[in-house]
């Protein structure tokens, strides 16, 4: 895989993504057989031209199990990787690099030191204070990656319309 | 050296490492050591279940193994899961994974339980991608070994025709002859927009050689493979016939 910088990946985090006019009905989640979760996504284009997707899933046996990722597509090798996921709070998570542990809602995001450790691009996570539910995590989520509504000026909505 | 204080330290400090904690009516969450590739650790819970208790990820693992959209309902993903879920003792609930405690067994059914887990969610180095990563860095490096460096320029586009770089090559090998044109395919859709970019160079008159080296040649779509072909003609099927034959294959070229 080729490595992701960390200006590089402030750029991708950074960049204005377009989610299309009906996105309110793309992103409601629906319950996949045989498991336990429910799950929706949907593909966003960057307005520098790369293409992005959120991916939701959410437990239906725990409230505070879910999990909203920000992915991103690598064209040249026509890969997918998760930049970044916000996790509820149903499970601890450890920073192998720095050697800390918690049990807290959390925010994954990818980083060049764990990619040249030879770790997963998202390892490192921190706890957050910024939601403490999934539709609180998805306001947070839309709002910290810049996605807006073609022809919207905020996109502070997802839970007008349902999601979560 | 004292044993038994040894042995007493060793056990107290692997016990810390695991913690009970309550969280709702007769439900624990159990906190292990044991985690994902990504640092998340197992969900574990202890809970009842008419007169006996269980243990159960509610879920948690085939979602968290979702993260990386992989579909579980292939044949050797399924045999993998099938396989932990026998030899570790759980069962699988529509989605929640269980393991029933017998007689008070809790460390028993703990341990069997990591580890049926563990290997269920090494299923995601079964994906594909991973493999087609490491092809990219394959081609790189054989390219490295092959060739002096000078001679090569990855991630080439041409300055005249193509200043935005709308058509790179993977690598471009200047020779005693006309340059090759050497393209790197994991997949059809590389190998679709290979095709295109070899079509607009030929359209431009550019004197090249194109060639191309397959991550595995069989894979491709018959079609997509046969339209390639009308614009290629020298492909290796895989990295491997590639170190077989290639410095054969660039003696005309004026090099070895």
């Amino acid at each position: 895989m080729a490595l992701l910088k960390d200006d590089e990946l402030d750029r991708l985090f950074n960049e204005k993504k377009i989610l299309p006019r009906d996105y309110y009905m793309r992103i409601r989640t629906n319950a996949k057989s045989g498991t336990k979760y429910e799950q929706k996504g949907l593909t966003a284009e960057g307005d520098e031209g790369h293409i992005f997707a959120i991916a939701l899933r959410k437990n239906r046996l725990d409230p505070f199990d879910f999990s909203i990722i920000l992915r991103y597509r690598d064209d040249g090798m026509d890969l997918w990787y998760n930049l970044a996921r916000y996790n509820g709070r149903s499970h601890k998570h450890s920073n192998k690099l720095e050697g800390t542990s918690f049990y807290d809602f959390h925010i994954h995001k990818a980083t060049q030191r764990y990619q040249e450790s030879g770790l997963k691009i998202e390892s490192f996570a921190e706890v957050t204070n910024r939601y403490n539910s999934f539709a609180g995590a998805v306001d947070a989520f839309i709002e910290d990656f810049n996605f807006v509504v073609e022809g919207l000026e905020s996109t502070k909505l997802l839970r007008e319309f349902g999601v979560g | 050296m004292d044993i038994e204080l040894l042995r007493s330290e060793f056990k107290a400090k692997v016990c810390d490492e695991i913690n009970l904690q309550v969280e709702g009516i007769e439900r624990f969450i159990i906190h292990t050591p044991f985690t994902f590739d990504d640092g998340d650790h197992f969900k574990i819970v202890l809970k009842r279940r008419g007169a006996g208790w269980v243990f159960s990820d509610e879920g948690h693992t085939f979602m968290h193994i979702s993260y990386e959209d992989i579909n579980l309902d292939t044949t050797t993903r399924q045999e993998v899961i099938e396989k932990a879920l026998y030899t570790y003792s759980v069962k699988n609930e529509d989605g929640e994974l269980i393991s029933v405690i017998d007689n008070g067994s809790y460390g028993d059914a703990l341990f069997s339980f990591i580890q049926g887990l563990t290997h269920i969610s090494d299923v995601t180095y079964l994906k594909r991608e991973r493999v087609r990563s490491a092809f990219m860095g394959e081609f790189r490096t054989f390219i490295e070994e092959a060739l002096p460096e000078e001679r090569v320029v990855f991630e080439y586009h041409d300055p005249n025709h193509d200043p935005t770089a709308l058509y790179p090559v993977d690598c471009y090998i200047k020779t005693e002859t006309r340059p090759i044109f050497l393209f790197a395919i994991p997949n059809d859709a590389k190998c679709r927009d290979t095709t295109i970019e070899m079509r607009y160079f030929e359209n431009l008159n550019i004197s090249f050689s194109p060639v191309a080296i397959f991550q595995n040649q069989e894979e491709i779509n018959r079609k997509v493979l046969a339209r390639f072909s009308d614009v290629c003609e020298k492909q290796f099927p895989s990295i491997q016939s590639a170190k077989e034959r290639f410095n054969k294959f660039l003696i005309p070229y004026g090099m070895n």
